[in-house]
């Protein structure tokens, strides 16, 4: 009897120890808590065109559509390419260790002359030629309409897994929220995992002491929502859980997480604009800059501070 | 002895339910209301607000003009000395006038206290430093003045735009005293019944002014009163009722998501006014801005349907740059400039007598009236003589002075059968037995009733169309319209659903759009829809302001001059023919 009590409790040290080989961080560092994209690569191309990096992408839409890229610093050199007007207006980024830049189009002021269908697709602007093309439309759980002609709203990339996930609003109306959140494997362009029923714009991954977490901006309200990942990526649970309301913050207003980014000394910077779904365009944008700093005591989040940025 | 006491414990709590007066349940009132800006809706009566009204007054001639903050209002009466420092200083008086023409600006200290680290380290300063906290109510921007404890002396100053600042005392009670007076607010916090009372800093993201929440809570129920007041205005904004706070889930009521609310309930849903003889059917569709539908007039249809589509916007000296702007729903709508306010319904008054009603929905850029951002509006008006107007205005600012407007009209009337279109050439009406297409330019002649079209039913009823030559409106301009009839089809949409952008933003000919539905030869022979797009080109001249704004001091704040730009045809009523 003794024998076999040992042997269970040996093949049980065992398999746990099994399970915690395959689910540890794929790389020490990333094993501390700090975000989850900071491998993002400056684009080879750009130093044909005579860049020189730290270099920022621009999507605001200041003068006209498409992207733009720019030196870092003050009088920095801006490129755009003709090629990269094509798509139109373009929103959310981001960047992988490679240097590629997926990005995705939106509406403003209007349509554009496309059907609301059309903005449910990710861009991949190609390190190496610089040229933008379409890489992958994505379904919608209903069809677009001119209500909701809004389709990806954001992106995030994991270095630890060269994953993509996206947020995407398409099929969603006034009473339905049928938003969804993909995980893509970017080498494959599988969808590996999907979360059903958020709309969400702005998303950011950051390892928290007690794990990776997909921070979520709600498209419709002022909160910002985070769920548990697997170190493969897949999301603990189907459901995100509160984190806190813009709105409720000290100088914050009813503004939507528009766009969530983590620094490497913990600060979680979030964009707060006003989003409802309709085209309203509004130059000098009011746009405010929510801050937050990372407490390892208590493994969580601290408002610092808000700001008012006008353009 | 027993059944006295239970008799006087009896007597007790029928007392006490007595005096809590009736309460009607909460799910009876409406759940979010807008009410009516600039309007005096809380009665003059309030005497806190009138003495603040006056003591602005009084502080606006003095220098700098600044609402002070009084020792018994301090959180920090030792810190209030802080503040004479501050405000003796040339930065401090600086910053409380206008930037372009020293005009005085409101300005209020909210706070005196101990800086905090994070301040200090954002200012770079170290030490121990007094922090006056001044409200500036023209830019709405938050001044911090660091004042050295040890020193008595002004250290450092530092502007904040769209910061909130902390809440006074003294504004808090007059934010309640404000919210109990509105009658229809009243009616609600007392439904409620036994509750408490919270004032916190809201945010009026939109209007940039300064604004304080009132919460009331009643102890029992899982609901709560919100109703948000102007502090920069002394109004009431609006109510909303909310669920009972939760501090692990706060949900907060902002100028933003009132207006989204309210107006944002409005969107599809087809409303009906009766105005004098008219009745209107009506609804904020989600980018054709205001629908008018089956309008009647002393139980006649005379409209089926009325709306902008879009306006057109172009700026001539930038190639291929405008937009098509649509109108419409602020929320899950492709428009993209949206209405924040419930539609206004006003008497129009001639020399004394009211001689029919005015119809006004606006729509906004959310950063009006700064450059690029539009603000127009749809304006009917219904006069008692049978007579209508169907118009738009635009209020400016736009990207420039240089920009032109081409808003794009879908007019549907209601006349019996087939209707006969004819255009006045002169000396008569000369029929049009076929779809096409008309500018109104310096050549056009009009009939000795203003008169440019005539379509008439089979009944002998019918309509003169008057388009505006300046007469229609003070200051008008004139349409300057291409027109367009078209024959309406029962089984071809041809912009009667709703569009969420209809035809280019930024051709100076008949191409509008419109002219896509006008077929060679296609005849007239049916009912006719009417296209209309006037062209109007905004000017910022001293003067001769049109389609353009201006801002002001008013009381101390930000204040909007408006110069609109107004055009659309008039229907005139006819009779057997005549």
């Amino acid at each position: 009897m003794a024998r076999w009590f040992v042997l269970i409790l040996v093949l049980l040290i065992a398999g746990v120890g099994l399970w915690k080989y395959r689910h540890r961080p794929p790389n020490g560092e990333m094993a501390h808590p700090g975000p989850l994209d900071l491998c993002g690569a400056n684009p080879a191309f750009a130093l044909k065109y005579g860049m020189h990096p730290p270099l920022l992408i621009d999507t605001r839409q200041n003068d006209g559509p498409g992207l733009r890229l720019m030196e870092a610093r003050k009088g920095g050199r801006v490129l755009q390419l003709d090629n990269w007007k094509q798509f139109g207006y373009l929103g959310p980024y981001a960047l992988d260790k490679d240097g590629v830049i997926y990005t995705a189009p939106i509406p403003f002021v209007n349509l554009g002359g496309h059907e609301p269908g059309y903005f449910n697709r990710i861009l991949r602007l190609d390190p190496a030629s610089g040229q933008l093309e379409d890489w992958m439309t994505l379904p919608s759980p209903a069809p677009a309409t001119e209500d909701n002609a809004y389709g990806v709203t954001g992106l995030a990339y994991d270095c630890t897994t060269h994953t993509l996930y996206v947020a995407s609003v398409a099929g969603s109306d006034a009473n339905h929220e049928r938003g969804r959140i993909y995980h893509i494997d970017l080498k494959t362009k599988r969808i590996l995992h999907r979360l059903d029923h958020f709309d969400a714009l702005g998303l950011g991954l950051y390892r928290m002491r007690a794990g990776k977490r997909l921070y979520l901006g709600h498209a419709r309200s002022p909160e910002v929502f985070s769920i548990g990942l697997k170190e493969s990526g897949g999301f603990r649970g189907r459901k995100p859980k509160f984190e806190f309301s813009l709105a409720a913050f000290r100088d914050g207003s009813y503004d939507n997480a528009h766009r969530i980014r983590f620094t490497r000394d913990g600060r979680m910077i979030v964009k707060g604009i006003e989003f409802n779904f309709s085209l309203m365009a509004a130059s000098d944008p009011q746009r405010n800059i929510y801050l937050l700093r990372y407490r390892a005591e208590g493994d969580k989040w601290e408002f610092v501070d808000v700001q008012s940025q006008q353009e | 002895m027993r059944r006295q006491l239970a008799w006087y414990a009896f007597l007790l709590v029928g007392a006490i339910s007595a005096c809590k007066g009736p309460e009607r349940p909460v799910g009876s009132f409406p759940e979010a209301v807008l009410f009516r800006r600039g309007q005096l809706a809380a009665p003059d009566s309030i005497a806190a607000r009138v003495a603040l009204r006056e003591r602005i007054q009084k502080v606006l001639q003095k220098d700098p003009p600044v609402l002070s903050l009084s020792r018994d209002d301090a959180a920090h009466p030792a810190l209030v000395f802080a503040q004479d420092i501050a405000l003796a200083s040339d930065r401090v008086r600086r910053l409380c006038h206008r930037r372009k023409t020293g005009e005085a600006v409101l300005c209020a200290v909210t706070d005196v206290r101990p800086a905090r680290p994070a301040e200090l380290r954002k200012a770079n300063l170290r030490g121990d430093y007094a922090l006056v906290e001044i409200y500036n109510y023209y830019y709405n921007s938050l001044i911090k003045a660091f004042v050295d404890r040890a020193r008595r002396s002004l250290a450092d100053v530092k502007t904040y735009p769209g910061a909130q600042p902390a809440m006074r005392r003294d504004f808090a009670r007059i934010a309640r005293a404000i919210a109990y007076a509105h009658p229809r607010v009243r009616e609600v916090w007392d439904g409620l019944g036994g509750s408490d009372v919270l004032v916190r800093v809201s945010k009026c993201e939109r209007s940039r002014h300064l604004c304080y929440a009132v919460v009331v809570t009643p102890r029992k129920g899982d609901r709560s009163l919100w109703v948000l007041v102007d502090m920069t205005e002394l109004d009431v904004i609006g109510y909303r009722l909310m669920p009972r706070w939760d501090p692990q889930r706060p949900q907060i009521v902002t100028e933003r998501s009132l207006q989204n609310a309210v107006v944002g309930a409005t969107c599809d849903q087809i409303q009906t006014d009766s105005l004098g003889d008219w009745v209107i059917h009506y609804r904020l569709t989600k980018s054709d801005g205001i629908e008018l539908l089956d309008v009647r007039y002393q139980g006649r249809k005379v409209l089926r349907s009325a709306k902008i589509l879009d306006w057109h916007v172009s700026y001539p000296d930038r190639k291929d740059f405008g937009y098509s702007d649509a109108m419409g729903c602020p929320v899950f709508s492709a428009a993209a400039v949206v209405a924040f306010e419930l539609p206004e319904i006003t008497p129009i008054v001639r020399d004394g007598q009211q001689v029919g009603y005015r119809f006004v929905q606006d729509y906004r850029s959310p950063v009006w009236p700064k450059g690029c951002n539009y603000r127009y509006q749809n304006l009917f008006e219904f006069y008692n003589d049978g007579s209508f107007r169907i118009a738009g205005v635009n209020l400016g600012l736009g990207c420039s002075n240089n920009g032109w407007y081409r808003p794009v009209f879908r007019i549907e009337p209601a006349l019996h059968g087939r209707t006969r279109v004819e255009v006045w050439n002169g000396s008569g009406w000369r029929p049009k037995g076929r779809e096409f297409w008309h500018l109104q330019d310096k050549g056009t002649a009009y009939s000795r009733e203003s008169a440019l079209f005539r379509m008439t039913g089979e009944d002998g009823n019918g309509f003169l169309i008057v388009p505006d030559r300046g007469q229609l409106t003070p200051g008008g301009r004139g349409d300057h319209a291409y027109s367009y009839f078209v024959r309406a089809h029962a089984d071809r949409d041809e912009g009667r659903s709703n569009q969420p952008t209809f035809g280019p933003c930024c051709n100076t000919t008949y191409e509008q759009g419109p002219e896509r539905f006008i077929a060679d030869g296609e005849s007239l022979d049916g009912g006719v829809v009417f296209w209309y797009v006037p062209q109007m080109k905004n000017s910022d001249r001293p003067g001769a302001e049109y389609c353009w704004v201006r801002s002001y001091v008013k009381d101390g704040y930000e204040a909007f001059h408006t110069y609109p730009g107004t055009v659309g045809p008039l229907f005139v009523p006819f009779q057997n023919g005549h």
